[in-house]
């Protein structure tokens, strides 16, 4: 292989440089052969054959270095490199044509120089290597060396100035190259010549050359004279070939002719690049078509499908299950999935949120009969708040899932960015609609099936269950409380909780985010109203709550806020906060903790925001929501590293008894501390995402049109056509909409 | 684990898948919110049903499994934070388009209508006009000759 590839590049390569006209590309594709051949000579492998290729690779570099300064001179000097543009040099260049001559010499393989007994060393080794295929490399190797004789004398030719059919327009006398300028080409042709004379002087470099390249090196003896062998031989008929080639130029060029249409390296370049452009685009086109649906579709299949194909081929069938576990899950199953399928099929956005949170309320139910409290409890409380969320988000949006009474499958663009296909997209995509509507169900359903199966397979085998075993009897003398729940949430496995409560804070942050970007040219607004935050917010001298008094707004417009409602809230508000303090301090030992303690307050303050808007949320704590967000955070953290300072490990928890007056013995346990955290960072996300949608929705939506910095529709959606629903205009009446 | 649940499981991905695959984000952030369901679901009957696992008020033999309902409990949470961020997105949309419409990337539905054009390409092209070696004959060329892309090709021995 090796050697194959040196053979056809010293061919190659000389025959390329018997084409040049420019001397210094004749030059480079000489060297081009060069490394052909020096790459066959170490193919070969014997130490021999080394000793040979180090041998070519001197007196490569010797005379290939010369020839070239030599192109570099004439170049400077007449300003071309081109052989049929150099005239004759006459006897002032003398010493440049010495050079000339002798770097030709040895690139030939002329005897006395040393070119001449590196080709013999070569030549030596292949003859050596044996018969049979060697034979072909032999005579590979001596074609190349003939045609290396033959642009050896086509160099000195042109170099010389013999070749010239429209010479510059210059003296070569006035031009002539100093003494110096010509000095390092000289020496480097002496070094050709005396090497090529006193080959030993090598030797010691050869052979360490070898010795470095071949474990059996056996050490370097050149000779000007091998004797009359079959080297000699070659090599006569490899330089006699080549002046043949040479003399006979003419006839050579016009079979040479017919090389310019073989593909060189620069066309496959190009072509590589293209075709690699152009599979680039046919990939992107079909990995990245720019849409959402298809991402997800393609993520959702096949993660439904790869498992599948593995529990189907590769699990066990574990037979199945039972049909119905007990009675109960029957009623549950049948509320949990109609609403499910209600939230898939109703076209208002309203109905479809409050069909999801009936979804999670029959989720607490399954949660209670399969014994799990603080499940239901969590459930319940989260269903509350995301509800309200909904409520908050979707009173922006239109009310029905379409667009103008299109069908939401059709993707029609509320705003009218200039696509460049115009409307000929449109068409196309409703005689879509149909496939891609089944589409949709078929990777719904190998999802469904996926599902389906991994469930029954996981039902099969009776699973050992040593890990929750444990974790029950190490509840309570490990982690000391009885809520088994809590402890494996707060102590066994805290590290879990305390990623779970930064990626909820990370979310609330992202949420407050993305809910202000858009909006914070809209504080400098000059409606003077009172909502500021230093106005209505923590700055005011009194926590109490007054809304009815803060606000400047016109008495009449504040009847809207209902009395009764508002009081009766304040009153429910500070029980369930209490109740929220009571379940994340109950929870280490019955139901409850930090989760359900903050949700829990989390609907505290939803149930202040329904009765008095975003002002009223915020004169509930001088602190800032982030400020609540952080410090759960930081407690939870700082509760997890503490332990490091007495040199136990992270989240070792501590427990304490303590006898207060008055409330007895109180045990106090690290893991509380933890939990309070939690709780904290609950809380702080449920005031983060108040503070995100809670602004009032009519002050919002009047001055967007009008404000620049808002990328806007072109007022597709007349504003007026906006639902106000009852929240809004209840909870935020501060403003009525006119 | 009965069948019954197994299909309740099922078919709230079922539903969540559908409505995860289309371009309303309210849709979409519902759609969510049901496989989330669905998959407590599979969390919470992967272990065993029985009594609240608090200590002390039943025996500990007949408790429910505590630790997939501690990662039950882990997921609710974290489907919350979800839900919110999704919200705030949808919002954010409402604030740019008064829609939530997912429309399709342009400019990618641009490269993969008519490719990219790509400046390399185009400068490769214009070397390969270029050819540094003229035929035998045809007279001087000077033109040719110091061009720079064929100066590097032939740099060095």
């Amino acid at each position: 292989m090796v050697i194959t590839v040196g053979l056809v590049t010293l061919v190659a390569g000389g025959l390329r440089a018997l084409r040049q006209h420019d001397l210094k590309l004749l030059l480079a594709h000489g060297t081009v052969s060069q490394l052909g051949l020096l790459v066959t000579t170490f193919g070969i492998g014997t130490p021999a054959a080394v000793a040979a290729g180090s041998t070519l690779l001197l007196a490569h570099g010797a005379f290939k270095a010369a020839n070239f300064l030599v192109v570099g001179i004439l170049d400077h000097e007449l300003g071309t490199r081109d052989l049929r543009r150099i005239p004759a040099l006459g006897h002032a260049w003398t010493p440049t044509a010495v050079v000339t001559v002798v770097g030709a010499a040895s690139m030939a393989g002329v005897p006395l120089a040393f070119g001449f007994i590196a080709k013999e060393t070569v030549l030596q080794a292949v003859l050596d290597a044996g018969s049979g295929p060697w034979a072909v490399a032999l005579a590979g190797v001596v074609a190349g060396s003939a045609l290396t004789a033959a642009y050896s004398a086509r160099f000195a030719w042109g170099a010389l100035g013999r070749g010239a059919t429209a010479p510059v327009d210059l003296s070569p006398a006035a031009v002539r190259p100093s003494i110096g300028f010509v000095a390092p080409a000289a020496v480097l042709a002496a070094v050709t010549l005396v090497l090529g004379a006193v080959p030993r002087l090598a030797d010691g470099l050869l052979g360490a050359a070898e010795a470095s390249l071949h474990p059996d090196a056996q050490g370097v003896h050149l000779a000007l004279w091998h004797g009359l062998g079959p080297a000699l031989v070659l090599s006569a008929l490899a330089i006699g070939s080549g002046g043949f080639l040479f003399v006979h130029r003419r006839q050579v060029a016009r079979v040479l002719a017919a090389g310019r249409r073989v593909p060189d390296g620069g066309h496959a370049y190009v072509a590589t690049l293209r075709g690699l452009n152009v599979l680039a685009d046919r990939v992107t086109a079909v990995a990245q078509p720019g849409s959402l649906p298809v991402y997800a579709g393609v993520i959702l299949f096949t993660a439904a499908a790869l498992p599948l194909w593995a529990l189907t081929t590769g699990a066990s069938w574990p037979g199945w299950p039972e049909l119905v576990d007990t009675p109960a899950h029957l009623p549950v199953v049948v509320v949990l999935l109609g609403a499910a399928l209600a939230a898939a099929v109703v076209r208002r956005r309203f109905s479809s949120a409050l069909f999801l949170g009936v979804t999670g309320y029959a989720m607490a139910a399954l949660f209670v009969v399969q014994g799990a409290p603080d499940l239901a409890l969590t459930q319940v409380a989260i269903e509350t708040l995301s509800t309200v969320l909904f409520v908050l988000v979707l009173r922006r949006l239109p009310d029905l899932f379409g667009w103008a009474g299109h069908d939401a499958d059709a993707h029609a663009r509320p705003y009218h960015v200039p696509t460049p296909e115009g409307g000929v997209d449109e068409p196309h995509d409703s005689v879509m609609t149909g496939r891609r509507r089944a589409i949709r169900v078929a990777v719904a359903l190998s999802v469904a099936a996926s599902v389906f199966v991994l469930a029954l397979v996981m039902a099969g085998p009776d699973h050992p269950t040593t890990a929750s075993d444990e974790a029950v009897e190490r509840a309570e003398p490990d982690g000391n409380g009885r809520n088994v729940v809590n402890v494996v949430l707060v102590d066994f496995r805290g590290l879990d909780t305390l990623g779970e409560i930064t990626v909820l804070a990370s979310a609330a942050i992202g949420t407050v985010a993305l809910a202000r970007a858009g909006r914070r040219p809209s504080t400098s607004r000059p409606s003077g109203e009172a909502r500021s935050p230093g106005g209505a917010g923590p700055g005011r001298g009194s926590p109490a709550p007054s809304g009815v008094g803060g606000s400047r707004v016109a008495p009449a417009l504040r009847l809207g806020r209902l009395v009764t409602l508002d009081v009766s809230v304040r009153v429910v508000f500070a029980a369930v906060v209490v109740g929220s303090v009571y379940l994340l301090f109950a929870g280490h030992n019955q139901p409850g903790g930090g989760f359900v303690g903050g949700i829990l307050a989390g609907a505290a303050v939803a149930l202040r925001y329904v009765a008095g808007g975003i002002d009223d949320v915020r004169t509930l704590s001088r602190s800032r929501p982030w400020t609540v967000l952080g410090g759960g955070l930081v407690t939870s953290v700082g509760t997890a590293l503490a332990p490091l300072l007495v040199g136990d490990p992270v989240l070792s928890s501590a427990y304490a008894k303590v006898d207060l007056p008055l409330l007895g013995s109180v045990g106090l346990s690290s893991a509380a501390v933890f939990d309070i955290g939690v709780y904290l960072t609950v809380l702080g996300l449920a005031l983060m995402v108040f503070e995100s949608f809670g602004d009032d929705p009519v002050a919002d939506a009047v001055p967007d049109p009008i404000q620049p910095s808002v990328i806007d529709g072109p007022g597709s959606v007349p504003i007026g056509a906006e639902p106000v629903d009852a929240v809004g205009a209840t909870a935020l009446g501060q403003q009525a909409p006119s | 684990m009965s069948v019954l649940l197994a299909f309740t499981a099922a078919t709230l991905f079922g539903i969540g898948t559908y409505l995860v695959l289309q371009r309303k984000l309210s849709r979409v952030i519902i759609g969510v919110g049901l496989m989330g369901h669905g998959a407590n679901v599979l969390l919470i009957t992967a272990g065993r049903r029985g009594r609240s696992p608090v200590l002390g008020s039943s025996d500990p033999d007949g408790f429910a499994d505590p630790l997939p309902q501690a990662l039950a409990l882990t997921a609710i949470v974290i489907s919350f934070g979800v839900t919110a961020l999704l919200l705030a997105l949808a919002y954010r949309s409402w604030l740019l388009t008064h829609d939530d419409e997912i429309a399709d990337d342009l400019e990618d539905r641009e490269v993969a209508r008519h490719g990219h054009s790509d400046a390399e390409l185009v400068d490769a092209a214009a070397v390969e006009h270029v050819d540094p070696e003229s035929g035998p004959g045809l007279g001087p060329d000077p033109g040719h000759i110091g061009d720079p892309a064929t100066d590097d090709a032939a740099g060095g021995p």
